[in-house]
């Protein structure tokens, strides 16, 4: 652990450079917190802000911001049911029936240990284990990436277990949608419909606020549904200490799969906290309370979409790779200053790089405190009455749809998806199969149509590759899993109303 | 009373538009927005906002830099040609703005825009790996000419990247497989994992890597050599005609009167005597590039025409 010591030595040792991260990590929760504005959005807005500052100090706000940003997508997943930035939309379906059901405190308490677990722990792997994992990186190959990704896709099954044909309309639908804009090899117009706007496909953010943020106020307004009554009291930890023993191994694997989608090359966060709960859906005893407020899937998402900075972090600083779209401005923020991450980067800055060791770790744990803090604060959202709650939502969720892209195009794409997502739930189409492969859709495609053009378009290499084969037949396994459990799910619901 | 008052209103209204029609005479009186065609945190994003921070200091006005990467850059060229050519709005773009519209993503020539100033350049270098044969150019030419379609290029299908690799083919007559291997870091790990034999990488990158000990230049694709690595040696002196460089160039929308252009045009050239924005450009691999409106007019042209021939010979025209 003496590395790590260090480089948080370091940090604590700067006043100047606490004084920024704090900083950051306020503005990141806040950012996370609010529907719409991500820390994407936050890195994105203080990166200029960091050229007048050194390297060091620069990176201290932005880590700050990284951090608090993905940190803090739970709080109004779990009071709001809006995912407040991607990266915490599994978090929705657990965590806001919980607090419903009156328990904001304990699912909040899940969230807030949850993250902070994930980014210590992927920190701990970023220090010591980094030029390992990002030796075995060089070694894939487009052959392997679309494996996993067909391996990932297989999890829609699992998502719509209870409701085979909409759950895989669902899945086909994001898939379809995923395919709008310029194809990834190859470049052709994809219906785009003579729309320029739409050659840049469909913007994620703009797609969530629409299903979430838009649909759930217009529906909750519509409904009139009452505030319902919170336990605000905070005892201890604010749940039990014995749920880390009961969910340890779905802790690690959330974790496992966090650090593992972050530290791909062009995934993040927003992917990873869907695959982990799709994963700890499916192999849970009881996959029958998932959706109505179980813990175990705020455990399996917060986990994970903060295993996934650590992950992330490690191509970018090892190989300057971006793992996310954060690194990506990481990247940018080292640039601006000459610095171009690497393999040198370590030999040349070994300063800079402990720091940034030193100042995840450090983030993680203001966060941890901050959320605690908040505790007791955060669930009165919950009490505001809705007329004076939902017009801000709104005009946040604008701010951010907007913000991403800077195109008011998104507007529009916004409105669409809210529409969509009321026909859809009136038509009982669970969500998040269409989020899970509108993401995974468009990567599979080019990972597949990049490997093909490396084998001159044969398909053998995916059997005779071990990785792609061992992939290949987990996909399989977990395909025919499905099957089983969904025959068994049918059979025992035709037994029960016999 | 009240209706005298909603006319006197009226008629401060009226005169305060008119007022800011007369401020805008006066060019520039407000803020300018430079539309970068490329997302925040990259190379062409840097190389905008330093552009914007010495734009703002010469013309004492705001000016802010507006990411809009969708479509590869496209939507970024729509918002500017849709823009009101009166000077707030300009875009940043470079040699993928000819790419974009010969390959069909982007229906509205980039001649139509108005040509203000190249500022700043990117070398591109012909790189591949340290253990691979080939010292020089020559020597991948002469094997790839006795092995045609067997050693492969990674670019990005569309993209400058691939018009780099053509531009290669072209001009050494050889054939090499064009395999789309994603964007330049990700190439990087390609080649390193040797499912790739050449790779495309700006001088920047090249020079870290160079120095690493894990990558050899083969070519830098323009005419002189880069003052940023001095020991690079171009194509053109090992006697191929591979010019290539990313210019990054500011537009204004069609019809962007002259007065303006020269505004920001001179403001721009004064920039050359400038060490701390020559500074600025070469920590992210950049050089000083700048063309005054007449030259960078004939420079869109011909780029313009020269990716347009590429396309046309290997048959990715639209």
């Amino acid at each position: 652990m003496l590395v790590l010591a260090q480089a948080l030595q370091m940090v604590i040792q700067q006043p100047f450079m606490m004084v920024l991260v704090l900083m950051g990590a306020v503005i990141g929760l806040v950012f996370g917190a609010i529907p719409g504005l991500t820390a994407t959005t936050g890195v994105a807005l203080a990166l200029p802000l960091t050229f007048a500052l050194n390297p060091e100090m620069g990176m201290a706000l932005l880590i700050g911001i990284y951090v608090g940003g993905i940190s803090g997508g739970f709080i109004a997943a779990t009071l709001l049911g809006i995912p407040g930035t991607p990266a915490s939309i599994a978090t929705c379906f657990d965590a806001y029936p919980l607090s419903q059901q009156g328990q904001p405190v304990k699912a909040l308490a899940i969230g807030a240990t949850a993250s902070f677990m994930g980014t210590l722990g992927s920190t701990i792997c970023l220090v010591y284990i980094a030029p390992i994992i990002a030796n075995i990186a060089l070694k894939l190959s487009p052959f392997e990436y679309s494996t996993l990704m067909f391996c990932a896709l297989t999890l829609i099954a699992t998502l719509a277990r209870e409701e085979p044909f909409r759950g895989l309309a669902s899945g086909f639908l994001g898939i379809l949608l995923g395919s709008i804009g310029i194809a990834p090899i190859g470049s052709t117009l994809r219906f785009t419909f003579g729309l320029v706007p739409l050659s840049a496909g469909l913007n994620l953010l703009a797609m969530i606020l629409g299903i979430f943020a838009i649909k759930q106020i217009s529906v909750d307004y519509a409904e009139d549904k009452p505030i319902p009554l919170v336990d605000l009291e905070v005892k201890g930890l604010g749940f039990r200490l014995g749920e880390i023993v009961d969910n340890a191994w779905n802790i690690v694997r959330s974790f496992l799969i966090g650090l593992w989608i972050g530290f791909l090359p062009g995934m993040g966060a927003g992917l990873a906290n869907l695959i982990a709960y799709a994963q700890a859906k499916s192999s849970s005893k009881h996959p029958e309370k998932f959706g109505k407020g179980a813990p175990e899937g705020i455990w399996a998402s917060e986990v994970s979409n903060n295993a996934a900075i650590g992950g992330a972090m490690i191509p970018m600083l090892t190989l300057g790779i971006p793992g996310d779209s954060v690194t990506a401005l990481l990247l940018g923020g080292l640039m601006i200053h000459g610095l171009i991450p690497g393999p040198l980067l370590y030999i040349k800055q070994p300063r800079l790089v402990n720091s940034i060791f030193g100042l995840l770790a450090i983030s993680a744990v203001i966060c941890l405190v901050l959320c605690y803090l908040g505790m007791r604060l955060f669930p009165r959202v919950l009490t505001i009455p809705r007329h004076y709650l939902y017009p801000v939502l709104m005009v946040l969720s604008f701010v951010g749809s907007f913000a991403s892209n800077n195109y008011s195009f998104d507007f529009w794409i916004m409105l669409l998806f809210a529409l969509v997502g009321m026909l859809m739930d009136m038509a009982k189409m669970p969500m998040s199969p269409m989020i899970l492969g509108f993401i995974l859709g468009p990567m599979l495609e080019e990972n597949l149509r990049r490997a093909l053009t490396y084998s001159a378009g044969s398909w053998l290499p995916f059997i005779t590759r071990p990785v792609s084969a061992v992939l290949l037949a987990i996909a399989v396994f977990s395909l025919v899993n499905s099957v089983i459990k969904m025959r068994r799910h049918q059979a025992l619901q035709a037994g029960k109303s016999a | 009373m009240r209706r005298l008052l909603a006319s006197l209103l009226t008629v401060i209204l009226i005169l305060s538009f008119s007022w800011s029609l007369v401020g805008a005479a006066e060019y520039p009186s407000s803020t300018i927005k430079i539309m970068v065609a490329a997302k925040a945190g990259g190379a062409t994003d840097a190389s905008g906002r330093i552009v914007a921070q010495f734009l703002r200091e010469q013309l004492g006005v705001p000016v802010v830099v507006v990411n809009q990467e969708g479509g590869g850059g496209a939507v970024a060229t729509d918002s500017t040609i849709n823009a009101k050519p009166d000077g707030y709005t300009l875009l940043y773009d470079h040699v993928n703005a000819h790419v974009r519209y010969h390959t069909g993503l982007y229906g509205v020539s980039p001649l139509e825009l108005t040509p203000i100033a190249t500022t700043a350049a990117v070398n591109q270098t012909i790189a591949t790996d340290k253990a691979s044969p080939w010292q020089t150019l020559d020597d991948l030419v002469q094997d790839a000419r006795a092995n045609p379609k067997k050693y492969a290029f990674g670019m990005q299908t569309g993209a400058s990247s691939h018009f780099l690799s053509l531009a290669l083919m072209d001009a050494a007559d050889i054939e090499l497989r064009l395999l789309d291997a994603g964007f330049e870091a990700d190439k990087l790990a390609a080649l390193r994992g040797g499912q790739l034999n050449l790779i495309q990488a700006t001088v920047g990158a090249a020079r870290e890597y160079v120095e690493a000990g894990i990558m050899r230049v083969l070519a830098v694709c323009a005419t002189e050599r880069d003052p940023l690595a001095p020991d690079f040696p171009t194509a053109v002196e090992q006697g191929y005609d591979i010019v290539f460089q990313s210019m990054h160039t500011l537009y204004g929308p069609p019809g962007l009167p002259d007065e303006i252009v020269k505004v920001i045009s001179d403001a721009l050239a004064k920039l050359e005597d400038d060490p701390e924005y020559i500074e600025k450009l070469h920590k992210i691999g950049h050089v000083w590039g700048y063309r005054n409106p007449e030259d960078t007019k004939a420079f869109v042209r011909n780029e313009f025409e020269r990716i347009g021939r590429l396309a046309e010979k290997f048959g990715l025209k639209k």
